[in-house]
């Protein structure tokens, strides 16, 4: 099988994903708190909430990564898999947004 | 809802580095630290500490997985594949959770502490690795090289359907601030023939999109306390960032006795709790 060094590609894109997500995040929170030390309630709010946001969208990031890798190596499993993730998804947003 | 005062984020934080530093070392996302933590000593309920949990969960995810060396032990295809399993049973726990009360939720955390240690203590001396490289690991299994036996070792992806009946299982208990790790590397290392490494790597990037559901459904009902949730964060960061550093080196054997002990106090905790009430409303 020829998908392990086809694999190392993803797994270089997942790696960067996560890390600048957790850095943009983690630096939202800090400032969000250090608001939040000096009584700026609703800036230190803003900063919270946009930092747990992308905190959040970390991992629906990492799953369309996965589904355009996947496609461009005609990995059928992995395309399902992906899909079927980004579906349930859509559906909870459907549900919850009605 | 509380608007937390100094102490309460300090103290959260705190918390947040030491769920980190388990999650990291048992890949358990430290869930089962963190909410009872929140419960207990902030005075939250069972759905805002689920929530923050779950947020952290992914903070830790993220960093444990990113960590050089991490992602080529976590077996890619098979996370991703179940993965599919644990977000379509945390959409449904999503829904689920809304429905029972915060006594049901504690009995079922409980016990499912209990199962998962027992299951734990029964596989303590076994280990899944075969020491032969070229061995055919099919399509979801995998290789990588092991520090305990000091080679590459490959294994075979067994019992599939148990896999994803756990994964739909450790899905729908996520909401409760679990992530679902707890659930799905026991099963993953005692039935399914993934080595304790690999299982740990591949929950912890899986347990991300779990708790992602959990995360946001809570978001959705209100019952994320801002500051708890970010200085919960920022501790689990800093944990989990000493727990990798750490994780790498020490022998596995010790993993397995110690996420059985922290099991264990948990559910005592919430047996108390259930049975002697906790001075709460």
């Amino acid at each position: 099988m020829t998908n392990d060094d086809n694999l190392e590609r993803l797994e270089r894109h997942v790696g960067h994903i996560l890390r600048n997500g957790v850095r943009l995040s983690s630096t939202a929170l800090v400032i969000g708190l250090a608001l939040l030390a000096v009584r700026q309630d609703s800036l230190a709010g803003i900063a919270m909430t946009a930092g747990l946001l992308v905190l959040t969208a970390i991992p629906v990031t990492r799953i369309v990564t996965s589904l355009v890798d996947a496609l461009r190596r005609r990995d059928k499993l992995l395309t399902l898999a992906t899909t079927v993730e980004l579906s349930v998804l859509a559906l909870l947003f459907l549900m919850r947004s009605r | 809802m509380i608007t937390p005062d100094f102490a309460q984020i300090g103290w959260t934080a705190l918390a947040g580095v030491v769920a980190g530093l388990l999650g990291a070392v048992l890949g358990i996302g430290g869930g089962v630290f963190l909410v009872p933590f929140l419960q207990f000593a902030i005075g939250l309920d069972h759905g805002s500490a689920g929530g923050i949990s779950l947020i952290t969960i992914i903070a830790t995810s993220s960093t444990t997985s990113a960590t050089p060396g991490r992602l080529q032990v976590a077996n890619l295809r098979l996370g991703m594949v179940l993965e599919m399993f644990t977000i379509t049973g945390a959409v449904a726990g999503a829904f689920l959770f809304g429905l029972v009360t915060d006594r049901t939720t504690d009995w079922i955390f409980g016990f499912t502490m209990v199962g998962i240690s027992a299951v734990m203590l029964n596989r303590l001396h076994k280990r899944n690795v075969i020491l032969n490289p070229t061995l055919d690991v099919g399509p979801l299994g995998g290789r990588f090289h092991d520090y305990d036996s000091g080679g590459e070792v490959a294994y075979r992806v067994k019992r599939m359907p148990v896999a994803i009946v756990t994964s739909v299982v450790a899905g729908i208990v996520s909401r409760m601030g679990l992530g679902g790790g707890v659930v799905q590397v026991p099963a993953l290392n005692s039935w399914c023939g993934v080595p304790m490494r690999a299982a740990t790597a591949t929950s912890s990037l899986m347990l991300g999109a779990t708790a992602m559901i959990g995360a946001i459904d809570a978001f959705w009902r209100g019952q994320i306390v801002l500051g708890l949730a970010a200085a919960a964060v920022l501790g689990v960061l800093v944990g989990s960032w000493v727990g990798v550093h750490v994780a790498g080196r020490s022998a596995v054997k010790s993993h397995k006795v110690l996420m059985i002990v922290v099991l264990l106090s948990v559910a005592a905790l919430y047996f108390y709790k259930i049975i002697f009430g906790d001075g709460r409303p």
